[in-house]
């Protein structure tokens, strides 16, 4: 075993019959005899090194090989051994410093906050609860989860931030009818409907109540929301003073006129379905337009 | 006692060393001496009663002393 990890190398001179002789006596082991120019080398076991020296005085050591002597060379050596120390030393401070912030978060606004304070963490030693504690208390409102790891100089965070839910904007007000007209659909998520589409209602008529029957005839209170589409009509009138324009160019006006007035009041989804000319007159010095609009419009706003 | 092991010959329980070169060696047993006779003889381990030889060996002698 110890042959396999190392042995001291020797030179002597001397006969190796006597060499073998001495070794006998003083129950030495040997390696690996053999003459060289009238100079016999041999091996040694590194444990009986004292014991050659005192054995075989005239003995001269030449190296150690093996594990043994490496590492005999090496920590016996100033300047190797301080290299070691250096080495030691530069590996347990880059390796317990922080060089890189990995955040893997779900919201790019908020990685790039918690980079900006990790900020001040760079380039010191690593102290992951510290690191942990000031984010949390940064981030309080907007991170429900955070974990913060280190692996080498890397420090990784990953936080789920809290998602805000949208109040409801439903309310408890039925959706009233405020003006005349023919349901043409509904677009309502929430309440109960009391018409339906194509039904003649009224200004001030319930569309979409917030109280509906129950199975035993209670009344249970909901929640309403949406909107609801009707066909409504307005009569539209324009006039203007006569010129001598050509008759023709003078209806146009008018009707652009017109059309401009009902665009007006016109919300998205809401048109006009038809245009109905009622009449087209000129009386004392006045040209007179009336047209009759049938409209698509929410009827509850 | 001697014995071959692989390439190696194992010699123990000698008691001196005779001779000791290249071409032989020559150990002393209680009741006889061994005289190894070969080529590029060489001692590859050495105790106080045993020994490990590598090399030719062309002749094994065995002169048993008067006793």
């Amino acid at each position: 075993m110890f042959k396999r990890y190392g042995l001291d190398h020797y030179s002597i001179h001397l006969k190796q019959l006597l060499l073998l002789r001495q070794c006998r006596k003083s129950n030495l082991f040997i390696y690996h005899v053999h003459e060289k120019e009238e100079v016999i080398y041999f091996d040694v076991r590194v444990k009986d090194r004292n014991r050659v020296q005192s054995i075989l005085p005239t003995a001269k050591y030449l190296y150690t090989s093996g594990i043994v002597g490496m590492l005999l060379r090496n920590f016996t050596n100033k300047t190797r051994l301080i290299s070691y120390a250096s080495c030691i030393l530069i590996w347990c401070i880059l390796s317990s410093t922080i060089f890189h912030v990995e955040v893997y978060g779900t919201k790019d606004q908020l990685d790039q906050r918690i980079v900006k304070t990790m900020d001040s963490f760079l380039y010191q030693s690593k102290n992951v609860d510290k690191i942990k504690k000031t984010l949390l208390d940064t981030y309080q409102k907007d991170v429900s989860w955070l974990e913060v790891y280190d692996k080498g100089s890397i420090i990784k965070i990953r936080y789920a931030a809290k998602e805000k839910v949208e109040k409801s904007q439903k309310g408890s007000v039925p959706l009233v009818a405020k003006k005349d007209g023919m349901i043409a659909y509904f677009k309502s998520d929430a309440g109960y409907k009391v018409k339906k589409a194509k039904d003649i209602v009224k200004k001030g008529d319930i569309l979409v109540d917030n109280h509906m029957p129950d199975s035993f005839n209670r009344d249970v209170s909901l929640e309403v929301s949406g909107k609801v589409y009707a066909y409504t009509w307005q009569r539209v009138v324009v006039e203007m003073n006569a010129n001598r324009l050509p008759e023709a160019i003078n209806y146009f006006s008018l009707l652009l006129e017109a059309r401009n007035q009902i665009d007006i009041d016109l919300k998205n989804e809401e048109k006009i379905v038809k245009e109905n000319i009622l009449q087209f007159s000129k009386n004392q010095g006045k040209i007179k337009l009336e047209i009759l609009y049938t409209l698509l419009e929410d009827i509850t706003s | 006692m001697i014995r071959l092991m692989e390439d190696r010959i194992f010699v123990e329980d000698f008691q001196d060393v005779i001779e000791i070169s290249k071409e032989c060696i020559s150990l002393l047993f209680k009741q006889y001496e061994l005289i190894l006779k070969g080529e590029e003889l060489q001692v590859v381990a050495f105790s106080k009663s045993e020994m490990i030889l590598y090399g030719k060996i062309l002749s094994v002698n065995f002169e048993y002393r008067n006793v």
